[in-house]
């Protein structure tokens, strides 16, 4: 919903010596941005926000950072919420500067994460004429922000800002986009605020019911096959001890989702790894086994359920999450939970006694063992993507926070990557947006100095936007791009060699660029390589060089993800492995009842 | 004979003549991508959707002919909102057909789902969302109806999965049939307004013309011409309008506003009859609008009936496609007597010309003048958006309609080197030149990697002051030299990076080398860029400043030594 904010009356008379200052509206602006903690801004000028700007070149408080393409201000601000915790933000001209914002609201928005998108609007008297650089950007994302506002008045300015930033990290998180006219930013007002934000209509619930709770812990005690299924929510919340606990306390496996990675360490005993449509064999069967489905800050995306009605046909469901609207909407809860994912778990593991479940456990072992993740990679095979992962997985491990772009590469990073700590892994879940892991990986790079940014690539995600590789280098931002290049659009062309009898239909680039000599030419560095025996090395001389380095990984262009369920099928019609190989589908008619 | 939803789509575009695709598969949309491939559809895989946007804008801005963009959902279809935005501003066609998720998905939060319906709606001339098969007939032939007639403009159609594969019985348009639904296109002749407008042309002194987009989107160049002509009435184009009149004229006064001509902004103070022909009285062109054209009554065409009085009052006001008006008034016009106000405005021309000063540095005015005169103005020029687009206005003087590629509205900064491709690709017989600078090529140079592709032969001159220019000149203006976040002063090697796409590509340091680089980018059988190392420190003149009349425009610096 869109709010307009209202102008509000003065009173007539007022004694001069308690009228408060006023100030400019580009100054009430940068207060707010100090006042939040705020620490960068990716930004780019434009003729309506100079004065905003200006305030940053005359104070050093706030760094801001002048990007090349506004789509990526907003996913840098997106890497950097990410990896932080902290609400991102950015700041861009009207028109085309706020319409090339929309594809990162929208990323942001699809999976929950906290950016504050200041946007210059054209002067009030002239918002509706077809200006110049006019757009009507809080019309366009109304359906894509969890809120947003057009300033009218300077003096309404302050709290408008201070309401976004409330917005945007509390409750379930999400991107809030401030229009800012220009008469506003140049006129004078008030700097006053509330000292509590209260917003009617507004109030997230955070503490879960505690008969809810109850039934939470009793549902898991007499459950004998309980799965935990951790998505998001438990990253935003912070939910991520709380988790290990309970999965040791009562021996419940965990399987997450692809926005849920890290959440729970990748090589912990319990953990069954992501599920979904590229999810491991053995989580999926895991969930369509379990008799109690935990889901902690996950929606049942499509991608994860396959087809709904299949999924977890034969558990209880128990949904904790702290958007009531999530809960029941794709998969009816049996025990609802509305609340923070952190908050509820510390009360259920109050509630919980040690617990050992043998048979399960045993049962999960066998799935592991019978349908482990592989790949094959013979000798004098071009390069595998999956084990360039597991060598940069394991040369670099827990010093790196990984980004992702999308398609293939995304999908074995989730699998193969060993992730040890929540915020390790930031990849766009819900939007899916190509273009997004370099400039998140920036942002990343930036909210955590002491970890490595790497983004793990495909060469068309990467291609949208190597334009960054300017900002990277401007600021000396050490980013890696680990660049699993086969020369198409792997994942495209992966469903058209399943499902379209190979007619690879305007996926393969005829002609791929020299990422080596762009590199050097943006003043980065970079090296490419061929051979399985260079891998390592080149990792090596990746992590060791300083400032941004692009090693672009020359892989098989006919290497496919699985296990993958097909797109509106169910968990049950999982392909386990390379259909051109061997089937191993629908093994399930062999399990035992339970 | 039964189709599935994809080959009924495909089908009717191809009966109404469409026969280019720009765009980039993904899952939502790709049982439409395989058909496009049974079916042999002219496309082109472009790497970024703003891109392929673009592409078909300049492809319809140089062929009249409108596109096709297709692009997946979720991103792929938010990464065209700017290209939409652009398209509307400036009023041209575009289809774009968006992948949407399965119906039974939608409003689920599914992979890749954005409610491209709702966020489109500011954006373009209308959209669909289709939800029935049976629908898909009728829609594809609403939107390129609405496309393409009337003022046109951007349209959209979310196309699910599942209707695309959806089967249905079809019925091929009967070629006798109208290609579209009986329809007015345009209003019917305002007689009423031509006769006012005739006695109000025979009684003024001192009449100007203003042409916009509408000039050269009704194809009313050649009218203009000889009412112009006949009339002896002098004539301005607005950024969009430039091609609408012949540049190296005696009639012709440039462009008005912010960046216009000393003359053109004379004349439009002075005039006491301004002829408005398809402009829409931007602010650009006004300045604060109670100063604009104070002696004048105003006359304004228009197709679009909610441009008319919607920032400038017009006291003759005429609803009408732009070319029946001028033929309407070429077959009555009676002029008048303007001898003095054509030597009133010829002084001005002479007195006042654009110019720029000589210091042994690469200005970037000088290489837009080197472009003209080794194309004779019968290139196809296209910019970006900043300084080097006001000085392209400025300094090419073109000879015809449909040869001036730019982003007014809108002013999208990387609109240049997509709009080349896709107008290269519209007339491959043409030599484009890409004017851009330095800021807005960053920000899409991405599709180099298409132009390499498809090998396509765009002419890149690139102004690099390694400052966003715009912005730049700005702050020296108004910010006291304090120049905040505009400069680039690690700016990449743009010719070693169009290497790197495959693309030709010379740095340009000295002045001596301006004009032979561009000799050997001309000869070169392929896309090149030029990277002119240009005068940091140049401004656009003349200016008015942003919410000033135009009666307060400062021309150059007066210190400035000068020459043209």
């Amino acid at each position: 919903m869109a709010v307009v904010t209202k102008a509000k009356s003065q009173t007539a008379k007022q004694p001069t010596k308690l009228k408060p200052q006023k100030i400019s509206g580009a100054e009430i602006v940068y207060r707010s941005l100090e006042r939040e903690g705020v620490k960068y801004v990716f930004g780019h000028p434009g003729a309506i926000l100079l004065t905003v700007l200006d305030l940053f070149l005359k104070r050093s408080a706030i760094k801001h950072l002048l990007i090349r393409h506004e789509q990526c201000a907003a996913h840098m601000a997106e890497g950097y919420a990410r990896a932080s915790g902290k609400v991102g933000v950015c700041l861009t001209t009207s028109g085309p500067g706020a319409t090339n914002l929309i594809t990162g609201i929208t990323d942001a928005y699809m999976d929950s994460i906290p950016i504050v998108c200041f946007t210059g609007q054209v002067a009030t008297s002239m918002v509706g004429n077809d200006a110049f650089q006019e757009a009507d950007i809080v019309g366009m994302t109304r359906t894509i922000t969890k809120h947003n506002y057009l300033v009218k008045s300077t003096d309404d300015l302050a709290q408008t800002i201070q309401e976004a930033f409330y917005i945007a990290r509390t409750g379930r998180p999400g991107p809030v986009l401030v229009d800012l006219p220009k008469d506003v930013i140049l006129g004078d007002g008030n700097y006053q605020l509330p000292d509590k934000v209260e917003l009617r209509g507004y109030k997230p619930t955070t503490k879960g019911h505690p008969r809810q709770i109850q039934r939470v812990a009793e549902a898991i005690e007499k459950s004998k096959q309980p799965l935990l299924y951790v998505g998001g929510g438990a990253i935003h919340a912070e939910a991520h001890s709380e988790i290990v606990k309970l999965a040791e306390t009562a021996e419940i496996p965990v399987t997450y989702t692809l926005l849920g990675a890290g959440a729970f360490p990748s090589a912990h005993e319990l953990s069954l790894g992501m599920l979904g449509m590229h999810g491991t064999a053995y989580a999926n069967y895991a969930t369509m086994e379990c008799d109690l489905l935990i889901a902690v800050g996950a929606r049942f995306d499509d991608r994860v359920t396959g087809k709904v009605s299949e999924f977890a046909t034969r558990a209880k469901i128990i949904h904790i999450d702290i958007d009531p609207t999530a809960i029941g909407k794709n998969k009816t809860a049996d025990i609802p939970v509305v609340g923070d994912a952190r908050q509820v778990l510390v009360e259920v593991n109050k509630l919980i006694e040690p617990q050992t479940r043998p048979l399960w456990k045993k049962r999960i072992q066998n799935l592991r063992a019978e349908y482990p993740l592989t790949f094959d990679s013979p000798e004098g095979s071009p390069i595998k993507p999956q084990e360039a992962i597991v060598a940069l997985s394991e040369e670099v491990g827990d010093k790196a926070i990984i980004t992702t772009e999308v398609g293939q590469h995304q999908m074995w990073a989730a699998q193969f990557y060993n992730f040890t700590f929540p915020r390790q892994f930031i990849s766009s879940g819900g939007l899916g947006t190509m273009g997004f892991g370099f400039p998140a990986a920036i942002g990343a790079a930036l909210a955590r100095p002491d970890k490595l940014a790497i983004d793990i690539a495909g060469d068309g995600s990467f291609q949208m936007v190597m334009q960054e590789i300017a900002t990277a280098v401007q600021y000396g931002i050490p980013v890696k791009v680990f660049l699993l290049n086969n020369g198409t659009l792997g994942m495209v062309r992966q469903w058209q060699d399943l499902f379209m009898d190979r007619r690879f239909s305007e996926v393969d680039f005829e002609c791929s660029p020299d990422y080596v000599k762009i590199a050097e030419a943006f003043g980065a560095s970079g090296r490419r390589i061929v051979d399985k025996e260079e891998i390592r090395p080149a990792i090596q001389e990746m992590i060791s060089t300083p400032g941004p380095y692009i090693l672009d990984v020359i892989v098989d262009p006919d290497e496919l993800v699985f296990p993958m369920v097909p797109a509106g099928g169910a968990t049950k019609d999982m392909i386990v492995r390379d259909s051109r190989k061997k089937i191993l589908q629908g093994k399930l008619s062999a399990l035992p009842d339970n | 004979m039964e189709l599935n939803g994809s080959q009924i789509l495909i089908e009717e575009l191809k009966a109404a003549g469409i026969e280019m695709a720009f765009g980039i598969p993904g899952g939502a949309i790709m049982p439409f991508y395989d058909e496009l491939m049974k079916s042999k559809f002219p496309h082109i895989l472009t790497r970024h959707e703003q891109g392929a946007a673009h592409m078909a804008d300049g492809y319809a801005r140089v062929s009249g002919k409108v596109a096709i963009v297709v692009t997946t959902s979720g991103p792929g279809a938010t990464n065209l909102i700017t290209g939409l935005a652009n398209a509307q501003m400036d009023s041209v066609p575009l289809i774009a057909i968006t992948g949407q998720v399965a119906t039974n998905m939608i409003g689920t939060d599914a992979f890749q789902e954005a409610d491209m319906y709702g966020c489109s709606i500011p954006v373009t001339k209308f959209n669909w969302l289709i939800k029935d098969v049976n629908e898909i007939q009728h829609v594809t032939r609403e939107a390129i109806r609405v496309a393409t007639t009337g003022r046109p403009g951007p349209v959209l159609i979310d196309f699910p999965k599942d209707i695309q594969i959806t089967k249905a019985e079809y019925t091929p348009r009967e070629s006798a049939e109208s290609p579209l639904p009986a329809l007015r296109e345009y209003p019917e002749l305002d007689t009423e307004g031509i006769d006012k407008l005739l006695e109000a042309i025979e009684r003024a002194e001192r009449p100007v013309i203003i042409g916009g987009a509408g000039i050269i989107k009704s194809g009313a160049s050649t009218e203009l011409a000889k009412f112009a002509k006949a009339a002896g009435i002098p004539v301005i184009n607005t950024l969009l309008g430039l091609g609408g009149f012949p540049g190296t004229d005696d009639l012709f006064l440039g462009m008005p506003g912010m960046h216009g001509t000393a003359y053109a902004n004379f004349a439009l103070c002075e005039c006491d009859l301004l002829i408005n022909l398809g402009a829409r009285f931007d602010d650009r062109v006004t300045g604060k609008v109670s100063s604009f054209c104070p002696k004048a009554t105003i006359a304004h065409v228009d197709i679009d009936d909610a441009e008319i009085d919607k920032r400038v009052h017009a006291h003759i006001p005429i609803l009408g496609n732009v070319r029946d008006v001028l033929i309407a008034l070429n077959e009555r016009l009676v002029p008048g007597d303007y001898d003095e106000w054509r030597q009133t405005w010829t002084d001005w021309k002479e007195n006042y010309p654009l110019q720029y000063d000589w210091d042994g540095s690469i200005k970037p005015q000088y290489v837009i003048d080197q472009i003209q005169e080794i194309t004779e103005g019968n290139g196809i020029y296209v910019t970006g958006v900043g300084q080097h687009q006001m000085w392209a206005a400025q300094f090419i003087r073109f000879n015809d309609p449909k040869t001036w590629v730019t982003s007014g509205g809108l002013g999208t900064m990387g609109f240049g080197l997509p709009a080349a491709i896709g107008a290269k690709f519209a007339r491959p017989e043409k030599d484009v030149w890409l004017i851009d600078g330095d800021g807005s090529f960053a920000m899409t140079l991405v599709e180099l990697a298409t132009a390499a592709t498809y090998n396509v032969p765009v002419k890149v001159a690139i102004l690099n002051n390694a400052y966003l220019g715009m912005v730049r000149q700005w702050q020296e203006l108004f910010f006291e030299k304090r120049y905040s976040h505009s400069h680039y002063p690690e700016n990449p090697d743009f010719a070693a990076i169009a290497e790197g796409y495959g693309v030709k590509g010379i740095n340009v340091t000295d002045v001596n080398e301006v004009r032979n680089s561009l000799e050997t980018a001309t000869e070169h059988d392929g896309p090149v860029v030029l990277n002119f190392m240009v005068n940091q420190e140049e401004n656009v003149w003349p200016m008015v400043p942003a919410g000033a009349g135009n009666d307060e425009m400062q021309l150059a610096p007066p210190s400035r030594e000068a020459k043209s």
